[in-house]
Protein backbone atom coordinates (compact mmCIF):
# COMPACT_ATOMS: atom_id res chain seq x y z
CA UNK A 1 0.00 0.00 0.00
CA UNK A 2 2.78 2.30 0.98
CA UNK A 3 4.56 1.47 -2.28
CA UNK A 4 1.42 2.26 -4.26
CA UNK A 5 1.15 5.65 -2.60
CA UNK A 6 4.83 6.31 -3.35
CA UNK A 7 4.31 5.35 -6.99
CA UNK A 8 1.30 7.63 -7.27
CA UNK A 9 3.20 10.49 -5.70
CA UNK A 10 6.10 9.88 -8.10
CA UNK A 11 3.64 10.06 -10.99
CA UNK A 12 2.33 13.38 -9.72
CA UNK A 13 5.87 14.76 -9.43
CA UNK A 14 6.74 13.94 -13.01
CA UNK A 15 3.44 14.38 -14.78
CA UNK A 16 1.68 17.36 -13.27
CA UNK A 17 3.55 19.51 -10.84
CA UNK A 18 1.26 21.68 -8.76
CA UNK A 19 2.25 24.75 -6.81
CA UNK A 20 2.24 23.25 -3.36
CA UNK A 21 5.96 24.00 -3.30
CA UNK A 22 5.47 27.65 -4.10
CA UNK A 23 7.60 28.67 -1.13
CA UNK A 24 10.63 27.47 -3.15
CA UNK A 25 12.78 30.24 -4.56
CA UNK A 26 10.99 31.07 -7.80
CA UNK A 27 14.17 31.15 -9.83
CA UNK A 28 14.69 27.35 -9.61
CA UNK A 29 12.50 26.76 -12.64
CA UNK A 30 14.27 29.54 -14.50
CA UNK A 31 17.68 28.04 -13.78
CA UNK A 32 16.59 24.63 -15.11
CA UNK A 33 15.13 26.17 -18.29
CA UNK A 34 18.52 27.77 -18.81
CA UNK A 35 20.35 24.47 -18.22
CA UNK A 36 18.31 23.13 -21.13
CA UNK A 37 20.01 25.82 -23.22
CA UNK A 38 23.28 24.00 -22.80
CA UNK A 39 22.19 21.89 -25.79
CA UNK A 40 22.94 18.17 -25.65
CA UNK A 41 25.25 18.76 -22.69
CA UNK A 42 22.44 20.61 -20.93
CA UNK A 43 20.01 17.76 -21.51
CA UNK A 44 22.66 15.42 -20.14
CA UNK A 45 22.95 17.54 -16.99
CA UNK A 46 19.17 17.59 -16.62
CA UNK A 47 18.96 13.83 -16.93
CA UNK A 48 21.73 13.53 -14.35
CA UNK A 49 19.90 15.89 -11.97
CA UNK A 50 16.62 14.02 -12.27
CA UNK A 51 18.36 10.63 -12.07
CA UNK A 52 19.92 11.82 -8.83
CA UNK A 53 16.47 12.72 -7.52
CA UNK A 54 15.03 9.41 -8.58
CA UNK A 55 17.76 7.29 -6.98
CA UNK A 56 17.57 9.40 -3.85
CA UNK A 57 13.84 8.76 -3.75
CA UNK A 58 14.23 4.97 -4.02
CA UNK A 59 17.14 4.99 -1.60
CA UNK A 60 14.80 6.63 0.87
CA UNK A 61 12.17 4.01 0.08
CA UNK A 62 14.70 1.26 0.82
CA UNK A 63 15.86 2.95 4.00
CA UNK A 64 12.26 3.20 5.20
CA UNK A 65 11.77 -0.58 5.01
CA UNK A 66 12.23 -2.41 8.32
CA UNK B 1 15.05 48.01 6.02
CA UNK B 2 14.82 51.48 7.45
CA UNK B 3 11.62 53.41 6.89
CA UNK B 4 12.02 56.75 5.12
CA UNK B 5 14.00 59.07 7.35
CA UNK B 6 13.84 62.73 6.58
CA UNK B 7 17.17 63.97 7.92
CA UNK B 8 17.64 67.59 6.86
CA UNK B 9 16.72 67.65 3.16
CA UNK B 10 17.88 64.06 2.78
CA UNK B 11 15.20 61.39 2.21
CA UNK B 12 15.82 57.75 1.47
CA UNK B 13 13.57 56.35 -1.32
CA UNK B 14 11.12 54.03 0.41
CA UNK B 15 11.14 51.46 -2.39
CA UNK B 16 14.92 51.20 -2.67
CA UNK B 17 16.02 48.41 -0.33
CA UNK B 18 16.52 45.26 -2.39
CA UNK B 19 19.98 45.84 -3.87
CA UNK B 20 22.64 45.11 -1.20
CA UNK B 21 25.10 47.33 -3.07
CA UNK B 22 23.25 50.60 -2.60
CA UNK B 23 20.05 52.59 -2.44
CA UNK B 24 18.42 55.74 -3.76
CA UNK B 25 17.89 58.92 -1.81
CA UNK B 26 16.62 62.38 -2.59
CA UNK B 27 17.76 65.84 -1.65
CA UNK B 28 15.05 68.28 -2.69
CA UNK B 29 14.86 67.91 -6.48
CA UNK B 30 18.06 65.90 -6.83
CA UNK B 31 18.34 62.11 -7.07
CA UNK B 32 21.33 60.22 -5.64
CA UNK B 33 22.47 56.63 -5.32
CA UNK B 34 24.48 55.66 -2.27
CA UNK B 35 26.85 52.79 -3.06
CA UNK B 36 28.73 50.30 -0.89
CA UNK B 37 32.38 49.52 -1.60
CA UNK B 38 31.46 46.69 -4.01
CA UNK B 39 28.77 48.81 -5.61
CA UNK B 40 31.21 51.64 -6.21
CA UNK B 41 33.81 49.34 -7.79
CA UNK B 42 31.15 47.89 -10.08
CA UNK B 43 29.94 51.40 -11.01
CA UNK B 44 33.47 52.56 -11.82
CA UNK B 45 33.95 49.52 -14.10
CA UNK B 46 30.82 50.46 -15.99
CA UNK B 47 31.45 54.21 -15.93
CA UNK B 48 34.85 53.81 -17.53
CA UNK B 49 33.62 51.49 -20.28
CA UNK B 50 32.68 52.72 -23.78
CA UNK B 51 29.31 51.02 -23.19
CA UNK B 52 28.32 53.64 -20.59
CA UNK B 53 29.12 56.54 -22.87
CA UNK B 54 27.22 54.99 -25.77
CA UNK B 55 24.13 54.20 -23.67
CA UNK B 56 24.04 57.73 -22.27
CA UNK B 57 24.47 59.37 -25.65
CA UNK B 58 21.68 57.25 -27.13
CA UNK B 59 19.44 58.02 -24.10
CA UNK B 60 19.05 54.33 -23.28
CA UNK B 61 19.93 55.02 -19.63
CA UNK B 62 19.71 58.01 -17.31
CA UNK B 63 22.87 60.06 -16.97
CA UNK B 64 24.89 59.60 -13.78
CA UNK B 65 27.92 61.40 -12.38
CA UNK B 66 30.04 61.49 -9.25
CA UNK B 67 28.47 63.92 -6.84
CA UNK B 68 29.77 66.81 -4.79
CA UNK B 69 31.50 66.06 -1.52
CA UNK B 70 28.89 67.69 0.72
CA UNK B 71 26.10 65.29 -0.28
CA UNK B 72 28.44 62.30 -0.12
CA UNK B 73 29.61 63.23 3.38
CA UNK B 74 26.05 63.79 4.60
CA UNK B 75 24.92 60.36 3.44
CA UNK B 76 28.11 58.61 4.60
CA UNK B 77 27.62 60.06 8.08
CA UNK B 78 24.14 58.58 8.24
CA UNK B 79 24.92 55.20 6.61
CA UNK B 80 28.42 53.94 7.51
CA UNK B 81 28.29 51.06 4.98
CA UNK B 82 28.24 53.63 2.18
CA UNK B 83 31.50 54.36 0.36
CA UNK B 84 30.41 56.57 -2.53
CA UNK B 85 27.51 58.59 -3.86
CA UNK B 86 26.52 59.21 -7.46
CA UNK B 87 23.91 61.60 -8.74
CA UNK B 88 21.53 60.87 -11.59
CA UNK B 89 19.25 62.98 -13.74
CA UNK B 90 15.71 63.24 -12.48
CA UNK B 91 12.70 61.78 -14.29
CA UNK B 92 10.04 64.55 -14.55
CA UNK B 93 7.15 62.24 -13.58
CA UNK B 94 7.54 58.74 -12.14
CA UNK B 95 5.10 56.17 -13.48
CA UNK B 96 4.69 52.48 -12.70
CA UNK B 97 4.10 49.42 -14.91
CA UNK B 98 0.53 49.07 -13.66
CA UNK B 99 -0.17 52.50 -15.17
CA UNK B 100 1.30 51.71 -18.57
CA UNK B 101 -0.58 50.63 -21.67
CA UNK B 102 0.21 47.40 -23.51
CA UNK B 103 2.71 48.90 -25.94
CA UNK B 104 4.38 50.86 -23.13
CA UNK B 105 5.06 47.65 -21.19
CA UNK B 106 6.09 45.93 -24.42
CA UNK B 107 8.52 48.73 -25.33
CA UNK B 108 9.91 48.71 -21.78
CA UNK B 109 10.40 44.93 -22.09
CA UNK B 110 12.17 45.23 -25.45
CA UNK B 111 14.28 48.08 -24.08
CA UNK B 112 15.41 45.87 -21.19
CA UNK B 113 16.24 42.98 -23.54
CA UNK B 114 18.09 45.21 -26.02
CA UNK B 115 20.04 46.73 -23.15
CA UNK B 116 20.96 43.24 -21.98
CA UNK B 117 22.08 42.16 -25.46
CA UNK B 118 24.03 45.35 -26.05
CA UNK B 119 25.69 45.20 -22.62
CA UNK B 120 26.68 41.60 -23.35
CA UNK B 121 28.79 42.73 -26.30
CA UNK B 122 30.91 44.69 -23.81
CA UNK B 123 31.07 41.94 -21.20
CA UNK B 124 28.35 43.42 -19.01
CA UNK B 125 24.95 42.14 -17.94
CA UNK B 126 21.94 43.18 -15.83
CA UNK B 127 21.78 41.97 -12.24
CA UNK B 128 17.97 41.94 -12.38
CA UNK B 129 15.16 42.55 -14.83
CA UNK B 130 12.37 44.30 -12.98
CA UNK B 131 9.95 46.49 -14.88
CA UNK B 132 10.45 49.15 -12.19
CA UNK B 133 13.96 49.75 -13.57
CA UNK B 134 12.38 51.43 -16.58
CA UNK B 135 10.73 54.84 -16.70
CA UNK B 136 9.28 56.89 -19.54
CA UNK B 137 10.54 60.23 -20.77
CA UNK B 138 7.43 61.13 -22.72
CA UNK B 139 7.02 58.11 -24.96
CA UNK B 140 10.61 56.86 -24.75
CA UNK B 141 11.55 54.13 -22.29
CA UNK B 142 14.71 54.81 -20.33
CA UNK B 143 16.61 52.54 -17.93
CA UNK B 144 17.17 54.16 -14.53
CA UNK B 145 18.84 51.56 -12.30
CA UNK B 146 22.45 52.08 -13.34
CA UNK B 147 24.06 49.95 -10.57
CA UNK B 148 22.09 47.02 -12.02
CA UNK B 149 24.52 47.02 -14.97
CA UNK B 150 27.50 44.94 -13.86
CA UNK B 151 30.27 42.79 -15.32
CA UNK B 152 29.16 39.35 -16.47
CA UNK B 153 30.66 36.52 -14.40
CA UNK B 154 31.44 33.54 -16.67
CA UNK B 155 29.55 30.38 -15.76
CA UNK B 156 26.48 32.19 -14.48
CA UNK B 157 22.96 32.19 -15.97
CA UNK B 158 20.68 35.16 -16.77
CA UNK B 159 19.84 36.12 -13.19
CA UNK B 160 16.74 38.11 -14.10
CA UNK B 161 15.09 35.55 -16.38
CA UNK B 162 12.24 34.54 -14.08
CA UNK B 163 11.78 38.12 -12.91
CA UNK B 164 11.54 39.25 -16.53
CA UNK B 165 8.91 36.58 -17.20
CA UNK B 166 6.84 37.60 -14.19
CA UNK B 167 7.00 41.36 -14.64
CA UNK B 168 7.04 41.68 -18.45
CA UNK B 169 6.36 38.53 -20.45
CA UNK B 170 3.46 37.07 -18.47
CA UNK B 171 1.50 40.35 -18.11
CA UNK B 172 1.85 41.00 -21.85
CA UNK B 173 0.86 37.41 -22.69
CA UNK B 174 -2.19 37.57 -20.40
CA UNK B 175 -3.47 40.59 -22.30
CA UNK B 176 -2.50 39.31 -25.75
CA UNK B 177 -3.77 35.74 -25.35
CA UNK B 178 -6.60 36.07 -22.85
CA UNK B 179 -7.76 39.65 -23.41
CA UNK B 180 -7.36 40.47 -19.70
CA UNK B 181 -5.82 43.89 -18.96
CA UNK B 182 -2.55 43.27 -17.09
CA UNK B 183 -2.65 46.52 -15.09
CA UNK B 184 -4.77 45.06 -12.28
CA UNK B 185 -2.41 42.09 -11.89
CA UNK B 186 0.67 44.29 -11.66
CA UNK B 187 -1.03 46.57 -9.15
CA UNK B 188 -1.87 43.56 -6.98
CA UNK B 189 1.34 41.54 -7.41
CA UNK B 190 4.43 43.66 -6.68
CA UNK B 191 6.69 40.87 -8.02
CA UNK B 192 4.63 40.35 -11.17
CA UNK B 193 2.48 37.37 -12.16
CA UNK B 194 3.81 34.21 -10.47
CA UNK B 195 4.34 31.04 -12.50
CA UNK B 196 1.47 29.08 -10.99
CA UNK B 197 -0.92 32.02 -11.44
CA UNK B 198 0.15 32.40 -15.06
CA UNK B 199 -0.33 28.70 -15.68
CA UNK B 200 -3.86 28.86 -14.32
CA UNK B 201 -4.65 31.96 -16.34
CA UNK B 202 -3.48 30.37 -19.58
CA UNK B 203 -5.48 27.18 -19.02
CA UNK B 204 -4.71 23.68 -20.26
CA UNK B 205 -4.32 24.61 -23.89
CA UNK B 206 -2.21 27.67 -23.21
CA UNK B 207 1.02 25.82 -23.99
CA UNK B 208 0.18 26.02 -27.70
CA UNK B 209 0.77 29.80 -27.74
CA UNK B 210 4.18 30.90 -28.90
CA UNK B 211 6.80 30.60 -26.16
CA UNK B 212 4.31 29.67 -23.45
CA UNK B 213 5.31 26.00 -23.29
CA UNK B 214 8.92 26.78 -22.42
CA UNK B 215 8.56 29.95 -20.38
CA UNK B 216 5.44 29.00 -18.42
CA UNK B 217 4.76 25.27 -18.43
CA UNK B 218 8.29 23.92 -18.57
CA UNK B 219 9.55 26.49 -16.08
CA UNK B 220 6.66 25.66 -13.79
CA UNK B 221 7.38 21.93 -14.11
CA UNK B 222 11.04 22.43 -13.25
CA UNK B 223 10.11 24.77 -10.44
CA UNK B 224 8.65 21.99 -8.34
CA UNK B 225 11.65 19.68 -8.53
CA UNK B 226 14.52 21.71 -7.18
CA UNK B 227 15.41 24.51 -4.85
CA UNK B 228 17.34 27.40 -6.34
CA UNK B 229 20.10 27.06 -3.75
CA UNK B 230 20.64 23.39 -4.64
CA UNK B 231 24.44 23.06 -4.97
CA UNK B 232 24.10 20.57 -7.85
CA UNK B 233 22.03 23.12 -9.74
CA UNK B 234 24.62 25.84 -9.32
CA UNK B 235 27.58 23.63 -10.21
CA UNK B 236 25.73 22.56 -13.35
CA UNK B 237 26.31 25.98 -14.91
CA UNK B 238 30.01 25.65 -14.26
CA UNK B 239 30.13 22.15 -15.77
CA UNK B 240 28.24 23.41 -18.82
CA UNK B 241 30.75 26.26 -19.20
CA UNK B 242 27.76 28.55 -19.34
CA UNK B 243 28.63 31.78 -21.11
CA UNK B 244 27.20 35.02 -22.45
CA UNK B 245 26.38 33.16 -25.67
CA UNK B 246 23.95 30.97 -23.75
CA UNK B 247 22.46 33.98 -21.99
CA UNK B 248 22.10 35.86 -25.27
CA UNK B 249 20.41 32.88 -26.92
CA UNK B 250 17.74 32.89 -24.22
CA UNK B 251 17.38 36.69 -24.34
CA UNK B 252 16.89 36.54 -28.11
CA UNK B 253 14.35 33.73 -27.76
CA UNK B 254 12.39 35.76 -25.19
CA UNK B 255 12.64 38.85 -27.38
CA UNK B 256 11.11 36.95 -30.28
CA UNK B 257 8.16 35.92 -28.10
CA UNK B 258 7.65 39.46 -26.77
CA UNK B 259 7.83 40.95 -30.29
CA UNK B 260 5.06 38.63 -31.47
CA UNK B 261 2.65 39.69 -28.70
CA UNK B 262 -0.02 42.16 -29.74
CA UNK B 263 -3.00 43.64 -27.99
CA UNK B 264 -6.30 42.62 -29.51
CA UNK B 265 -8.32 45.79 -29.96
CA UNK B 266 -12.04 46.05 -29.40
CA UNK B 267 -12.43 49.32 -31.33
CA UNK B 268 -13.76 50.86 -28.13
CA UNK B 269 -11.64 53.94 -28.48
CA UNK B 270 -13.30 54.62 -31.80
CA UNK B 271 -16.68 54.58 -30.06
CA UNK B 272 -15.44 57.26 -27.69
CA UNK B 273 -13.87 59.05 -30.59
CA UNK B 274 -17.31 59.30 -32.17
CA UNK B 275 -18.70 60.65 -28.93
CA UNK B 276 -16.46 63.65 -29.36
CA UNK B 277 -17.59 63.89 -32.93
CA UNK B 278 -21.21 64.39 -31.80
CA UNK B 279 -20.30 68.07 -31.78
CA UNK B 280 -20.60 70.09 -34.97
CA UNK B 281 -17.38 71.08 -36.70
CA UNK B 282 -17.83 74.64 -35.43
CA UNK B 283 -18.22 73.44 -31.85
CA UNK B 284 -15.15 71.27 -32.06
CA UNK B 285 -13.23 74.24 -33.31
CA UNK B 286 -14.63 76.48 -30.56
CA UNK B 287 -13.74 73.94 -27.88
CA UNK B 288 -10.21 73.48 -29.20
CA UNK B 289 -9.77 77.25 -29.43
CA UNK B 290 -11.01 77.75 -25.86
CA UNK B 291 -8.50 75.21 -24.52
CA UNK B 292 -5.70 76.48 -26.75
CA UNK B 293 -6.21 80.14 -25.78
CA UNK B 294 -6.18 79.52 -22.05
CA UNK B 295 -3.18 77.22 -22.15
CA UNK B 296 -1.35 79.81 -24.21
CA UNK B 297 -2.15 82.50 -21.62
CA UNK B 298 -1.27 80.35 -18.61
CA UNK B 299 1.87 78.69 -20.04
CA UNK B 300 1.65 75.90 -17.43
CA UNK B 301 4.62 74.01 -16.02
CA UNK B 302 2.58 70.82 -16.17
CA UNK B 303 -0.86 69.73 -17.36
CA UNK B 304 -2.96 66.78 -16.24
CA UNK B 305 -5.52 65.79 -18.87
CA UNK B 306 -7.90 63.56 -16.89
CA UNK B 307 -10.17 61.39 -18.99
CA UNK B 308 -8.00 62.20 -21.99
CA UNK B 309 -9.52 59.52 -24.25
CA UNK B 310 -7.28 59.41 -27.32
CA UNK B 311 -5.53 62.62 -26.30
CA UNK B 312 -7.08 65.26 -28.56
CA UNK B 313 -6.53 67.99 -25.98
CA UNK B 314 -3.24 66.64 -24.65
CA UNK B 315 -1.90 67.17 -28.15
CA UNK B 316 -2.95 70.84 -27.92
CA UNK B 317 -1.55 71.20 -24.40
CA UNK B 318 1.90 69.94 -25.36
CA UNK B 319 2.45 73.11 -27.39
CA UNK B 320 2.60 75.13 -24.17
CA UNK B 321 4.28 72.83 -21.64
CA UNK B 322 6.99 70.20 -21.34
CA UNK B 323 4.86 67.80 -19.30
CA UNK B 324 1.37 66.57 -20.06
CA UNK B 325 0.07 63.64 -18.01
CA UNK B 326 -2.63 62.17 -20.26
CA UNK B 327 -4.68 59.78 -18.13
CA UNK B 328 -7.65 57.61 -19.02
CA UNK B 329 -9.20 54.48 -17.53
CA UNK B 330 -9.43 52.79 -20.92
CA UNK B 331 -6.15 50.96 -21.71
CA UNK B 332 -6.90 50.88 -25.44
CA UNK B 333 -7.40 54.63 -25.73
CA UNK B 334 -4.18 55.23 -23.81
CA UNK B 335 -2.35 52.76 -26.01
CA UNK B 336 -3.69 54.54 -29.08
CA UNK B 337 -2.31 57.83 -27.80
CA UNK B 338 1.03 56.24 -26.85
CA UNK B 339 1.48 54.79 -30.33
CA UNK B 340 0.62 58.12 -31.91
CA UNK B 341 3.16 59.94 -29.74
CA UNK B 342 5.82 57.27 -30.28
CA UNK B 343 5.37 57.33 -34.05
CA UNK B 344 5.49 61.11 -34.21
CA UNK B 345 8.35 61.62 -31.76
CA UNK B 346 6.17 63.56 -29.30
CA UNK B 347 8.12 63.84 -26.07
CA UNK B 348 5.96 66.09 -23.88
CA UNK B 349 3.07 63.67 -23.31
CA UNK B 350 3.15 60.79 -20.81
CA UNK B 351 0.05 58.64 -21.41
CA UNK B 352 -1.11 56.63 -18.40
CA UNK B 353 -3.86 54.11 -17.71
CA UNK B 354 -5.57 55.63 -14.71
CA UNK B 355 -9.13 55.63 -13.41
CA UNK B 356 -9.86 59.04 -11.87
CA UNK B 357 -12.35 57.39 -9.50
CA UNK B 358 -9.67 54.96 -8.29
CA UNK B 359 -6.19 56.42 -8.87
CA UNK B 360 -3.10 54.34 -8.00
CA UNK B 361 -2.65 54.21 -4.22
CA UNK B 362 0.63 54.01 -2.31
CA UNK B 363 1.85 50.43 -2.53
CA UNK B 364 4.50 48.10 -1.16
CA UNK B 365 6.34 48.39 2.15
CA UNK B 366 4.57 50.84 4.46
CA UNK B 367 2.49 51.76 1.40
CA UNK B 368 5.43 53.96 0.46
CA UNK B 369 7.51 51.86 -1.94
CA UNK B 370 5.35 53.05 -4.85
CA UNK B 371 3.94 56.52 -4.49
CA UNK B 372 0.24 57.23 -4.83
CA UNK B 373 -0.56 58.93 -8.14
CA UNK B 374 -1.97 62.03 -6.45
CA UNK B 375 1.27 62.50 -4.47
CA UNK B 376 3.52 62.51 -7.51
CA UNK B 377 3.12 66.06 -8.71
CA UNK B 378 1.18 69.27 -8.60
CA UNK B 379 -0.28 70.21 -11.98
CA UNK B 380 -0.52 73.86 -12.92
CA UNK B 381 -3.70 73.07 -14.78
CA UNK B 382 -6.11 70.14 -14.93
CA UNK B 383 -8.22 69.48 -18.02
CA UNK B 384 -11.54 67.72 -17.40
CA UNK B 385 -13.24 67.70 -20.77
CA UNK B 386 -16.29 65.54 -21.49
CA UNK B 387 -15.59 63.81 -18.17
CA UNK B 388 -17.90 65.38 -15.60
CA UNK B 389 -21.08 63.55 -16.69
CA UNK B 390 -19.27 60.19 -16.56
CA UNK B 391 -18.00 60.87 -13.04
CA UNK B 392 -21.30 62.22 -11.71
CA UNK B 393 -23.87 60.10 -13.51
CA UNK B 394 -22.01 56.80 -13.95
CA UNK B 395 -20.00 56.80 -10.74
CA UNK B 396 -22.27 59.02 -8.58
CA UNK B 397 -19.41 61.37 -7.67
CA UNK B 398 -20.82 64.62 -6.17
CA UNK B 399 -19.65 68.00 -7.52
CA UNK B 400 -18.01 68.74 -4.18
CA UNK B 401 -15.75 65.68 -4.53
CA UNK B 402 -14.61 66.80 -7.98
CA UNK B 403 -13.42 70.13 -6.61
CA UNK B 404 -11.93 68.41 -3.55
CA UNK B 405 -9.75 66.38 -5.90
CA UNK B 406 -8.55 69.55 -7.59
CA UNK B 407 -7.70 71.03 -4.18
CA UNK B 408 -5.84 67.88 -3.14
CA UNK B 409 -3.54 68.04 -6.16
CA UNK B 410 -3.23 71.82 -5.69
CA UNK B 411 -4.22 72.60 -9.27
CA UNK B 412 -3.97 76.32 -9.92
CA UNK B 413 -6.35 76.20 -12.86
CA UNK B 414 -8.96 73.85 -14.24
CA UNK B 415 -10.59 73.78 -17.65
CA UNK B 416 -13.79 71.83 -17.10
CA UNK B 417 -16.78 71.07 -19.30
CA UNK B 418 -20.30 70.88 -17.93
CA UNK B 419 -22.50 68.53 -19.95
CA UNK B 420 -26.23 69.09 -19.16
CA UNK B 421 -28.94 66.44 -18.97
CA UNK B 422 -30.36 67.66 -22.27
CA UNK B 423 -27.19 66.56 -24.06
CA UNK B 424 -27.65 63.45 -26.27
CA UNK B 425 -24.71 61.66 -24.60
CA UNK B 426 -26.15 62.23 -21.10
CA UNK B 427 -29.58 61.07 -22.31
CA UNK B 428 -27.87 57.88 -23.45
CA UNK B 429 -26.25 57.44 -20.05
CA UNK B 430 -29.61 57.79 -18.30
CA UNK B 431 -31.71 55.98 -20.91
CA UNK B 432 -32.34 52.81 -18.93
CA UNK B 433 -31.97 54.17 -15.44
CA UNK B 434 -33.97 56.16 -13.00
CA UNK B 435 -32.75 59.74 -12.85
CA UNK B 436 -31.70 60.05 -9.22
CA UNK B 437 -29.53 63.07 -9.88
CA UNK B 438 -31.72 66.12 -9.18
CA UNK B 439 -28.56 67.88 -8.00
CA UNK B 440 -26.90 67.53 -11.42
CA UNK B 441 -27.59 70.96 -12.89
CA UNK B 442 -25.66 74.04 -13.93
CA UNK B 443 -26.50 76.35 -10.97
CA UNK B 444 -25.47 73.64 -8.46
CA UNK B 445 -22.27 73.05 -10.40
CA UNK B 446 -21.40 76.75 -10.42
CA UNK B 447 -22.20 77.14 -6.72
CA UNK B 448 -19.75 74.36 -5.88
CA UNK B 449 -17.12 75.58 -8.33
CA UNK B 450 -17.11 79.15 -7.07
CA UNK B 451 -16.57 78.06 -3.46
CA UNK B 452 -12.95 77.35 -4.31
CA UNK B 453 -12.31 78.79 -7.75
CA UNK B 454 -12.96 82.05 -9.50
CA UNK B 455 -14.13 82.43 -13.06
CA UNK B 456 -11.53 83.21 -15.70
CA UNK B 457 -13.72 82.47 -18.71
CA UNK B 458 -16.94 80.73 -19.66
CA UNK B 459 -18.11 79.64 -23.09
CA UNK B 460 -21.38 78.00 -24.13
CA UNK B 461 -21.30 75.53 -26.96
CA UNK B 462 -24.66 75.83 -28.72
CA UNK B 463 -25.88 72.26 -29.22
CA UNK B 464 -27.06 70.66 -25.98
CA UNK B 465 -25.66 73.72 -24.20
CA UNK B 466 -22.45 72.21 -23.00
CA UNK B 467 -20.52 74.88 -21.11
CA UNK B 468 -16.77 75.28 -20.91
CA UNK B 469 -15.15 76.91 -17.89
CA UNK B 470 -11.66 78.08 -17.18
CA UNK B 471 -11.36 78.48 -13.40
CA UNK B 472 -8.57 79.72 -11.17
CA UNK B 473 -8.12 78.50 -7.59
CA UNK B 474 -8.69 81.13 -4.90
CA UNK B 475 -5.42 82.50 -3.61
CA UNK B 476 -3.37 81.60 -6.71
Amino acid sequence: MRKTIRALLLGVIFIEPDYALAYIDPSAGGLLVQILLGGIAGIGVLIKLYWGKLTKFFRKEKDDQP
Amino acid sequence: MTSPEPIPDLVRASGSYRDPEGFVFFQNDRVFRALTKDGLVSYHDFRQSPLCQWLEEEHWITRTWETDAASADAIAAKFPEITGVIEQSRIPFISYPYEWSFDMLKDAALHTLDLLLHSGRHGFTLKDATAYNVQFLGCRPIFIDIPSIAKYVPGTPWAGYTQFCQEFLFPLAVTAHKGIPFQHFLRSYPEGIALHVMKSLLGWLGWRKSGMFKHVFLQSFFQTGFQADNPELKSSFQSLKFSLDHVNALVRAVKKVVTQLHQSTSQRHWVEYFENRSYTALEIEAKQKFVDNHLENIRPKSVWDLGCNTGEFSLIARKYTDLVIAADADPESVNHLYRHCRQNGISEILPLVLDVTNPSPGLGWNNLARQAFLDRGKPTIVLMLALLHHLCLTHNVPFAYIFDLLLVVEAEYVVIEFVPKSDPMVKKLLANREDVYPWYNLPAFETEAFKHFSLVDRHELSAGKRVLYCLKRHGC
